[in-house]
């Protein structure tokens, strides 16, 4: 075969390899094929410390929310995060550096993330009472879901369907708390969030 | 067959190579115009640093720069790390020679293939500063740099 004609296709596969790097470089700097790396990458960006994955919930349409406490600095975050291409997790969005305050006996933080056509739910918060055993969280739809309680947090995520047209009126989000002989011990909402220590 | 071959090798070279090519102009500088920079060049402001880079959270932190006149001081940095496009500090902290913490009013960061840059403005700055520290600390991970402002601007 002709020399020149070989090198040509290898010159020009060579360069086509060298930009398809460099644009996989760009796409994927934030992505990892380790879960864990992947937290590291969003932990840096919000310039907190690492610390392992406490709890992983699967909300829907391939996403995750991984909650993370830090006992060591006080602090717990949350994270979205993504498979893409079947390989890769990516980081989707989230909040961080939030405080594991100890003088808060229970506090009811929601919030979400808009992902398609699909709102992703999420509630957390810290948790300081050795008599709770059950946390229940009523959506303002009517989805009751259970939290998961563990090192003195709770977290609990759904995801919800946008409908076309949105019902009108506020929504109201309550949390219960009960203790094991399933007695209410603590009612909160938006309009009583927090419950603090006394003294 | 093979001059199919060499029209889909072509095409995708452009294509992809042309993205690339995009996605690195921020990295070599080309079409980067700041005319705040090349002003204060002119009118002596601009102080050219350099240091070793610190790493802070996982970035190979640097300052490249400061402008110090009229009462206004920037700092330029840049982040940089091969194989990736680095992360950009959020914040930093200016104290300057007399013990006095500023804060900054902008900043203005932008990220890209291996390098990434900013820099904070900060305003109502003293005058006659003999040199600054910029520094940000969180988490026991903290950076810190040691600016002389006296002895004249570099051009």
């Amino acid at each position: 075969m002709n020399l020149k004609i070989v090198a040509g296709h290898a010159i020009r596969w060579l360069l086509i390899m060298a930009a398809s790097c460099t644009l996989f470089v760009t796409l994927f700097s934030s992505s990892s094929l380790r879960i864990d790396q992947t937290v590291r990458k969003a932990l840096n960006m919000f310039e907190v410390p690492f610390a392992p994955i406490t709890e992983r919930i699967k909300t829907g349409q391939g996403y995750e929310l991984l909650q993370i406490v830090d006992k060591e600095h006080g602090l717990y975050h949350h994270l979205f995060v993504k498979k893409t291409l079947g390989l890769f997790w990516s980081y989707r969005g989230g909040g961080g550096g939030r405080p594991l305050d100890e003088h808060t006996v229970l506090e009811f933080l929601w919030g979400y993330s808009t992902f398609g056509k699909y709102r992703h739910y999420y509630a957390a918060g810290p948790v300081n009472d050795a008599r709770i055993a059950k946390l229940k969280i009523m959506w303002w739809d009517g989805h009751e879901q259970e939290a998961d309680i563990n090192n003195g947090t709770y977290i609990a995520a759904r995801s919800y369907r946008i409908p076309k047209e949105e019902p009108e009126g506020t929504s109201h989000n309550h949390l219960y708390a009960y203790d094991v002989n399933g007695v209410l011990l603590y009612e909160l909402s938006d309009d009583n969030r927090a419950i603090k220590k006394e003294g | 067959m093979r001059i199919a071959l060499r029209k889909i090798e072509w095409t995708l070279l452009v294509v992809i190579g042309g993205l690339a090519v995009f996605n690195l102009l921020h990295t070599f500088d080309l079409f980067d115009r700041d005319t705040q920079l090349s002003e204060a060049k002119k009118k002596g402001y601009y102080y050219k640093v350099d240091a070793d880079a610190q790493t802070y959270f996982g970035m190979r932190v640097n300052v490249d720069g400061v402008i110090y006149g009229e009462g206004k001081l920037t700092v330029y940095l840049s982040t940089k790390d091969l194989f990736s496009v680095p992360l950009f500090p959020n914040r930093i902290q200016v104290t300057t020679d007399s013990g006095e913490v500023l804060s900054y009013r902008t900043s203005s960061g932008s990220t890209g293939y291996y390098k990434s840059t900013g820099h904070f403005t900060f305003e109502q700055v003293p005058e006659n500063l003999k040199s600054i520290t910029v520094h940000q600390e969180a988490y026991g991970q903290s950076l810190s740099f040691l600016i002389p402002l006296e002895g004249g601007s570099s051009k």
